[in-house]
């Protein structure tokens, strides 16, 4: 009997080691794809030029809801935001520092953690570096939300009729959404809600993999720069005059 | 000297126990009906919000879980070490583990946004090997699965199959609760989540707990059915839920230590040990109520061997643990996370601020309806399979 | 024993035959149904994406393959739903009639609770 046990205790060794190293090694492909992912034509980018941005009525909230239909309850604790802009202030003691306003919105990263951790692959990468949420796999498990370290994500928490935008869906309940670089207009050969209609031309969209581009310009001379570095994310979203 | 117990059914015509199926049921449906309303109407009937995503649900879920790994040891014990007196808790313990477990499930997916589209989970183009959860969707089935074969094995008295499927389901349990807790530890977006030592805490509080609950159920199923039990086994699970409670300890001190030495960690210890109500889960909760006051209770000679001195330690150190879970999900999401280090942040989405939440009246039904499915299954089987042995009826080998 | 057997056996019965049972009795399973009549598109628009049979077969599964395409690359060709409605204007002379009748339900745009623009008779 007691050679049995010992075999059988072999056995689920083996099985847990085993268990661990499967995923282990799909970790390593997975990183791997994500490598080539990036030298692909197109990676889509955007520049935030601050010293531009007055924060005006928050102008740009209000056109990104519009275009892609993002529902305002009025009731703070689960208004869904794409986009907003946040009021920011050096923490200084004793010294008066000047407001800024910083429009805050998916940083669309190389290296995702929202779709590291998805369930069912509903958040994912596109080919052209535009993180995006399929809402028709999405189950809303808000694991997501919890991974994501610029809070960009926000569940759809309640029906919504807000349909300004014919072109766009509306929103799903019960689902996770966020910031798509308006992915449909940028399909079209369009810039994004948000950079087009910018009152003060504070934000520009463009391929920064294109040398030639205004923000491949921008991003190689001037300096910007990218929020929470220390994760090594790799956003796509660069500050100017930070 | 080997024995071979016999196992009955319960009888369950008493007007009390068709009461309490009544009121289990009554509870079961509420689940059902809240967690309906909820799907339709959507989340906003919670309390939840988009700094605080995981909150009261799955704070149940993440108990359960645990709970469900203890129950499962103590059965095993007669599989796969051979300890024949356990053979009587064997069947019993089996069954809790997989209510448990089920009832775990249940509030998760009760929880989601889109409870409609769960088998997505498993459709093979959509397996994510880098998410934990979508491992997990694994992993718990798998152990459900293994736990009610094993189960049949001993139902059936198959003990070589029992053995077998009992480690088996013994190392998946060891997946289950590390899996658990990464679920937590990866989170690469909350800074109070972000440590490698809460797989195994998990785990670790997860036997403790679960050997606690397992006690106080079978010494009230045994009391309740008028059956006695041998004060043997609580001696021996007494020793096993002291060394486990130090062990808990140990670990919540070398986490919050490492964590209050490093400054990028230290605004969340700060928040966690600074006042207001994780203080008082911690220090009052996990390690007054659910650590020190039970370490007393188990190892001072005049209460360790007295039965109803280890079932309050047993609850206390249950109730402990809840306050650990909560202190795992929730605090890390309640302080907002430093989208910009060094500026002082505020927007119309909270940016900047410490939220708060308490769960609404739907969080309840479904939490307290839930706890009334493991409840009621569990009568509904004392019933239906022949879980508890027969006083006094076992065979001499 | 043996009774209550049957007799639970015959309400099983029924249960699972119930919505049959509550067709024939108001009729409606009895009388031959005619399949919808549709409108159908100014012909002088041109010819739809695909074969006609073969868009009223599978117009579902283009419709999914192209959703597929469209979100996960970023492939926005013609099998859209907007493409549709440039032709196909109402829905509830379209759509909607065929649908009643096969009692399947378009989730997509249905008019309360889908997701997608859909032109109605309303426009």
């Amino acid at each position: 009997m007691g050679m049995d046990r010992r075999t059988f205790l072999k056995l689920g060794g083996a099985l847990a080691l085993g268990s661990l190293i499967t995923p282990g090694s799909q970790l390593l492909l997975a990183s791997q794809e994500n490598k080539t992912g990036n030298e692909s034509k197109t990676r889509w980018a955007m520049v935030v030029d601050l010293d531009k941005c007055s924060g005006c009525n928050k102008e740009c909230e209000e056109i990104c809801r519009d275009e892609n239909n993002v529902p305002h309850y009025g009731n703070e604790r689960y208004d869904a935001y794409w986009l907003r802009v946040a009021d920011v202030k050096q923490h200084l003691p004793g010294v008066e520092t000047r407001e800024r306003h910083i429009p805050l919105m998916c940083q669309h990263c190389d290296n995702p953690p929202c779709v590291h951790v998805c369930p069912t692959k509903a958040s994912f990468v596109r080919d052209d570096g535009i993180t995006l949420i399929d809402e028709h796999r999405c189950i809303g498990c808000r694991y997501c939300v919890i991974a994501c370290p610029y809070r960009a994500r926000s569940l759809i928490f309640r029906k919504s009729d807000k349909w300004t935008n014919e072109e766009v869906p509306k929103m799903m309940i019960g689902v996770v959404t966020k910031c798509s670089f308006c992915a449909h207009r940028v399909d079209k050969g369009q810039d994004p809600a948000c950079v087009e209609k910018c009152p003060y031309n504070g934000l520009i969209f463009g391929n920064m993999n294109d040398p030639n581009s205004e923000v491949a310009k921008i991003i190689a001379t001037k300096n910007t720069k990218i929020l929470r570095p220390e994760k090594h994310l790799g956003p796509k979203v660069f500050y100017k005059g930070l | 000297m080997a024995r071979k117990y016999y196992f009955a059914r319960i009888e369950g015509k008493t007007p009390k126990y068709y009461w309490t199926v009544g009121i289990l049921g009554a509870l079961v449906l509420g689940w059902l009906v809240a967690s309906y309303i909820r799907f339709v109407e959507g989340m906003y009937l919670t309390g939840m919000s988009h700094s605080v995503p995981w909150a009261g649900c799955k704070v149940l879920f993440v108990l359960f879980v645990g709970l469900s790994a203890g129950s499962f040891i103590l059965s095993a014990l007669a599989a796969i070490f051979k300890q024949k007196e356990y053979k009587v808790l064997s069947r019993v313990g089996g069954y809790v583990a997989i209510l448990f477990m089920l009832g775990a499930l249940a509030i998760l997916l009760t929880d989601e946004g889109r409870p409609d589209r769960v088998l997505l989970l498993f459709v093979p183009g959509n397996i994510n090997p880098r998410s934990m959860l979508s491992l997990n969707a694994f992993i718990y089935t798998s152990y459900i699965t293994c736990g009610i074969l094993y189960l049949w094995a001993q139902l059936r008295e198959k003990e070589k199959v029992a053995t077998a499927l009992g480690i088996v389901a013994t190392v998946l349990a060891v997946g289950v609760h590390s899996g658990t807790g990464f679920l937590f530890s990866i989170a690469n977006g909350r800074e109070a989540f972000f440590t490698p030592i809460t797989p195994i805490a998990f785990v670790v509080a997860a036997l403790s707990s679960g050997t606690g609950i397992a006690m106080i159920i079978l010494y009230t199923t045994f009391k309740l059915t008028k059956r006695t039990i041998d004060m043997k086994f609580f001696i021996q699970l007494r020793r096993i839920l002291t060394g486990l409670i130090f062990f808990v300890i140990y670990l919540m001190t070398i986490e919050h230590l490492t964590h209050l030495y490093v400054p990028e960690h230290q605004e969340a210890e700060f928040y966690i040990f600074g006042g207001g109500f994780f203080t008082w889960a911690f220090w009052g909760g996990l390690i007054g109520i659910g650590g020190l006051i039970p370490i007393i209770l188990l190892l001072n000679p005049a209460t360790r061997d007295k039965m109803k001195w280890i079932l309050t330690a047993s609850a206390l150190h249950v109730f402990g643990v809840l306050c650990e879970r909560m202190i795992i999900v929730l605090p890390g999401q309640f302080l907002p996370q430093p989208i910009m280090p060094g500026y002082e942040i505020g927007s119309a989405f909270r940016d900047g601020v410490i939220t708060n939440y308490l769960p609404s009246v739907a969080e309840w039904t479904q939490i307290v309806g839930v706890i009334a499915l493991v409840a009621l299954l569990y009568i509904l089987g004392l019933r239906m399979l022949p879980l508890l042995p027969v006083e006094g009826k076992y065979i001499k080998e | 024993m043996k009774m209550r057997a049957i007799i639970a056996f015959l309400a099983f019965l029924i249960v699972l035959t119930l919505p049959f049972l509550v067709s024939a009795g108001s009729g409606n399973i009895l009388q031959s149904v005619q399949a919808p009549e549709i409108e159908l598109p100014d012909p002088e628009l041109g010819e739809c994406v695909e074969d006609v049979s073969y868009m009223r077969a599978n117009h579902m599964v283009l419709l999914k393959e192209e959703r597929e395409r469209a979100v996960r690359h970023g492939e926005r060709g013609d099998y859209s739903l907007s493409n549709c409605f440039s032709c196909h204007t109402n829905i509830t002379t379209f759509c909607k009639r065929c649908h009643d009748y096969a009692g399947v339900k378009p989730g997509c745009f249905e008019i309360e609770e889908g997701c997608h623009y859909a032109p109605t008779s309303n426009d």
